[in-house]
Formats: C-alpha cells, structure tokens, sequence
C-alpha cells in the first residue's frame, strides 16, 4: 500500500532534500505533500492522512515544537509519527520532544543514509 | 568564550555541513578579500547565547553547492534555487556554530535572509571572521556575538 | 571461480553466476560495486580521482578514471544488463590517505566526498562502506550472490555486508581528522 509523506520547513530546497532522502528508502510512496510552517502542516493534516511527518523546528508562524504539541493534543493526528529534523540537537530539546510523542530526532547535518536508516525504522522497514 | 577558541569553532563546524550535507570541503583558511564578489546570507540566533552567523560565498562556489545538495548539473540550476541554497548553508552553519558554543543550551534560529545588497567590508571589531578556500572560490564565516555576551 | 580483474581507472558488468570480480591495491582510489539481486548483474569500477578535465576526448578515452564519468557509467552499463536502478544494492572501499599524499589535497577524502555526490545526482547512496583510513584495500565481488569481501595487505579478510557496521563509517569515525 501505497504510503502519503508530509515534509515541514520554511525551505524550499531542503524540503527537495528531504524528498530525496526518503526516495532512498525505496518506499512505495502515493503522495507527498509539503508545509512551509506548523500552521500549514495542520491544515494538510486535518484535509488528509499521512503516514509520516517530517519537520524542522525554526520556522516561521508556527515553529516545529509547537506543531507538535498541537499533534500530541489531537486525537485523530497524535499517532501519525513524526521525525524531527533539525539544527537545534540540545538535550533540552529533544527531550521535550521525546515527551510529546516524536519518534525520531535527526540533527542538521546529517548523512542521507542516517535519515534514510531513521525513516526505515519507524515505518518498520527496510530496503536491503 | 575567547575569541580565539570561537574562531576555531569556525572550521570543524564548517567541515561538518560542507561533508555531510553538500559532498564537499573546505580547503583550509586563507586570506579574507574584500573586494572578493558574491551571495551574502544571514541568520541571527538567540538562546543562552545570541547574535548572528553570516556568510558570504562566491558565485561559482554557489553553484557548484547547490548543484551537489540538489544533485541537479550546475546548468540545470535557477538563480533563485542557488540563493535558496545558500540560504540553507547559512541556517545550518548556523546551528552548527551555535550547537559547538553551547552544547547543553536551546536556541531559536530566525529565518535566513539573503542579503541584496553587497555589504561593505564589516568594519566591527567584534565580529570574528574566517575565510575558506572551496571548490570554485571562497567563502567567509562571520560571527557577531550580541553586546552582553 | 573464473576471476575477472577490475584495473586501475577500469571498470565491468557481468552476469556469469560463476565469476567473481576482484580489484587490487585500493589506495586513494575507490571501487563502487553494484548487485542487482533479481537480475543477478554485477558491476564494479575503480577510479581514481574525482573530477574530469574539462575536455570531452579525455573524458570519453578514459570515462573509469574519474568519479564524475566512471559512476555514470558503471550504473548505465548495469542498465544495459537489465538492471534495475531501484534494486541495486551498492558498495564502496577505498579512499584512504596514502603517506605518499602530503598535499593538502587529500586525494582519497576527495575521492569519497566525489562518490557520494555522484551518487546522489542519481537519488542514491552506498549500502555499505568500507572508506578512509590509511590501509590499502583489495576487493572481491561474487556475481551471483553480490557478497563482497575485502583484504588487507597483512591478510586480514572480512566481508562488507549492509548489515554490519562498515570498518570506518564518515559519521561516527572520521578517518581524516
């Protein structure tokens, strides 16, 4: 079954990244959609299902902590998993984050394999 | 933090981003040029510790990023796309830097933004600067580090 | 086992089940090596600087000699043996910082940086990596189960599988620093 992927930043050319990434995992995927910010993830989230979010923290409008707050507090979205992808890797962070449901947390830079490796895991699967 | 240990911050921080994100290197420190052309991009930073990281790149160096990030020919590429590129490095050198200085702190990055307008040679004493020879040219890392800290 | 030798700046594609291709004395240089496990294709090439000169004949006499040219063609030749792009399982060794190599130029880093951005133009990376360090690596590849092993010049043997942690990994162990 085909599988939707909706991938969270203010970057144009790091959501084509991301993209790529998950591409990597061989994953039959139906659909991906992207957000610049927390507020437009939502409102992707609640017109359709996705089966894996991707996000960064910094952004504008609505940052990546408070998205997922947001997730964590709606009972039809809190178990959608989530990979965070982002800058900020302090304890702090994380695990806050951690608490509020995240799967996975990956640190900006990261190798392609590391993310790929990330997403195979959450989605109990694995390409080779 | 001294100056001194800042500024060799730069280069490890660099050598991650460059490597992991963009399939390339740095080539070791050289000589600042001020006339030297470019994109110049900016992200400021504000947590346990705040200010801003900026970059400034040369045109052919550029290009030949944003074409290893997207996996896309250099020629395929739009202006657009490349400012976008080196909007992301700076973001993520950014964090980088930021994430050395402070292991143990939370920060926020604002948004990137690239600069239109060829600034002049930072004439502020307290920014710490290091450029780098890359593929294609070079590029400079500045560090400007608010008042307080 | 027929042997089937991958030169310097040299590279193949087989789909005899009984051949085995085999590279030696990997210094700076890398070997990338693809399995289609379906079609039973095996390819491998071995190359040694990152980038071609800018001039088409010799890039088009020796396409095996750089990354940028050999990748490519390693992945277009696999193709023409009916392999699929989306099955192929990839390795890589070599790369490592010879004594002899006291620029700052380190040819075996560029030639790893040059694999992986190559790669990627194609929405690829290796599955497994045995890449850096300082030991001259030999290669073998089986065509029919696409295992690989490697060799040191003490001897040593061990086979580089993804689902091993590789000798040198660019994250966890930087071999250049």
């Amino acid at each position: 079954m085909a599988l939707n992927i909706l991938i969270v930043d203010d970057s144009p050319v790091m959501r084509v990244f991301l993209r790529k990434v998950v591409q990597l995992t061989g994953l039959p995927v139906g659909e991906y959609c992207e957000a610049a910010d927390g507020e437009a993830a939502l409102n992707v989230l609640h017109e359709r299902w996705m089966d894996l979010v991707l996000t960064d923290i910094n952004m504008p409008h609505m940052n990546g902590e408070e998205f997922v707050r947001r997730l964590e507090r709606d009972e039809m979205l809190r178990d959608i998993p989530v990979i965070v992808v982002s800058t900020d890797s302090s304890r702090e962070r994380v695990d806050r984050l951690i608490k509020l449901g995240v799967r996975g947390y990956i640190s900006k830079p990261f190798l392609p394999e590391t993310l790929r490796d990330e997403v195979e895991k959450i989605l109990g699967v694995r390409h080779v | 933090m001294s100056e001194r240990v800042l500024k060799h911050l730069l280069a490890p921080a660099l050598d991650d981003v460059l490597e992991m994100m963009f399939f390339s290197e740095a080539f070791g420190p050289c000589e600042l040029d001020p006339s030297a052309d470019g994109l110049e991009a900016n992200v400021a930073f504000a947590g346990e510790t705040s200010g801003s990281v900026g970059i400034r790149i040369s045109e052919a160096s550029a290009r030949c990023l944003a074409a290893s990030f997207l996996g896309e020919s250099e020629n395929a590429l739009t202006g657009p796309q490349i400012a976008q590129v080196v909007c992301e490095l700076t973001n993520m050198l950014c964090g980088c830097i930021v994430s050395k200085m402070t292991p143990h702190g939370c920060f926020n990055l604002d948004s990137p933004e690239l600069l239109c307008r060829q600034r002049e040679q930072s004439k502020d004493t307290s920014v710490i600067q290091q450029s780098f020879a890359i593929e294609h040219g070079t590029l400079t890392v500045s560090l400007w580090l608010s008042a307080s800290e | 086992m027929k042997e089937l030798v991958i030169g310097v700046g040299d590279g193949g594609v087989s789909r005899d089940p009984d051949a085995m291709l085999i590279t030696y004395a990997l210094g700076s240089c890398i070997a990338l090596m693809l399995h289609d496990p379906v079609a039973r294709v095996a390819g491998m090439v071995h190359y040694m600087l990152p980038e071609s000169p800018e001039s088409q004949s010799e890039q088009n006499a020796r396409p095996c000699k750089f990354a940028d040219t050999a990748i490519p063609f390693l992945l277009r030749a696999a193709v023409a043996h009916g392999a699929d792009k989306r099955r192929l399982v990839l390795f890589a060794a070599g790369g490592a910082q010879m004594m002899s190599d006291n620029s700052i130029f380190n040819v075996g880093k560029r030639n790893c940086l040059a694999l992986r951005k190559a790669l990627w133009k194609f929405g690829l990376v290796a599955h497994a990596e045995d890449i850096g360090g300082t030991v001259v690596r030999t290669v073998r590849m089986e065509v029919g189960s696409g295992r690989v092993w490697l060799q040191s010049p003490a001897g040593k043997r061990w086979e580089l599988s993804p689902r091993t942690q590789c000798a040198t990994t660019p994250r966890e162990e930087n071999p250049w620093r």
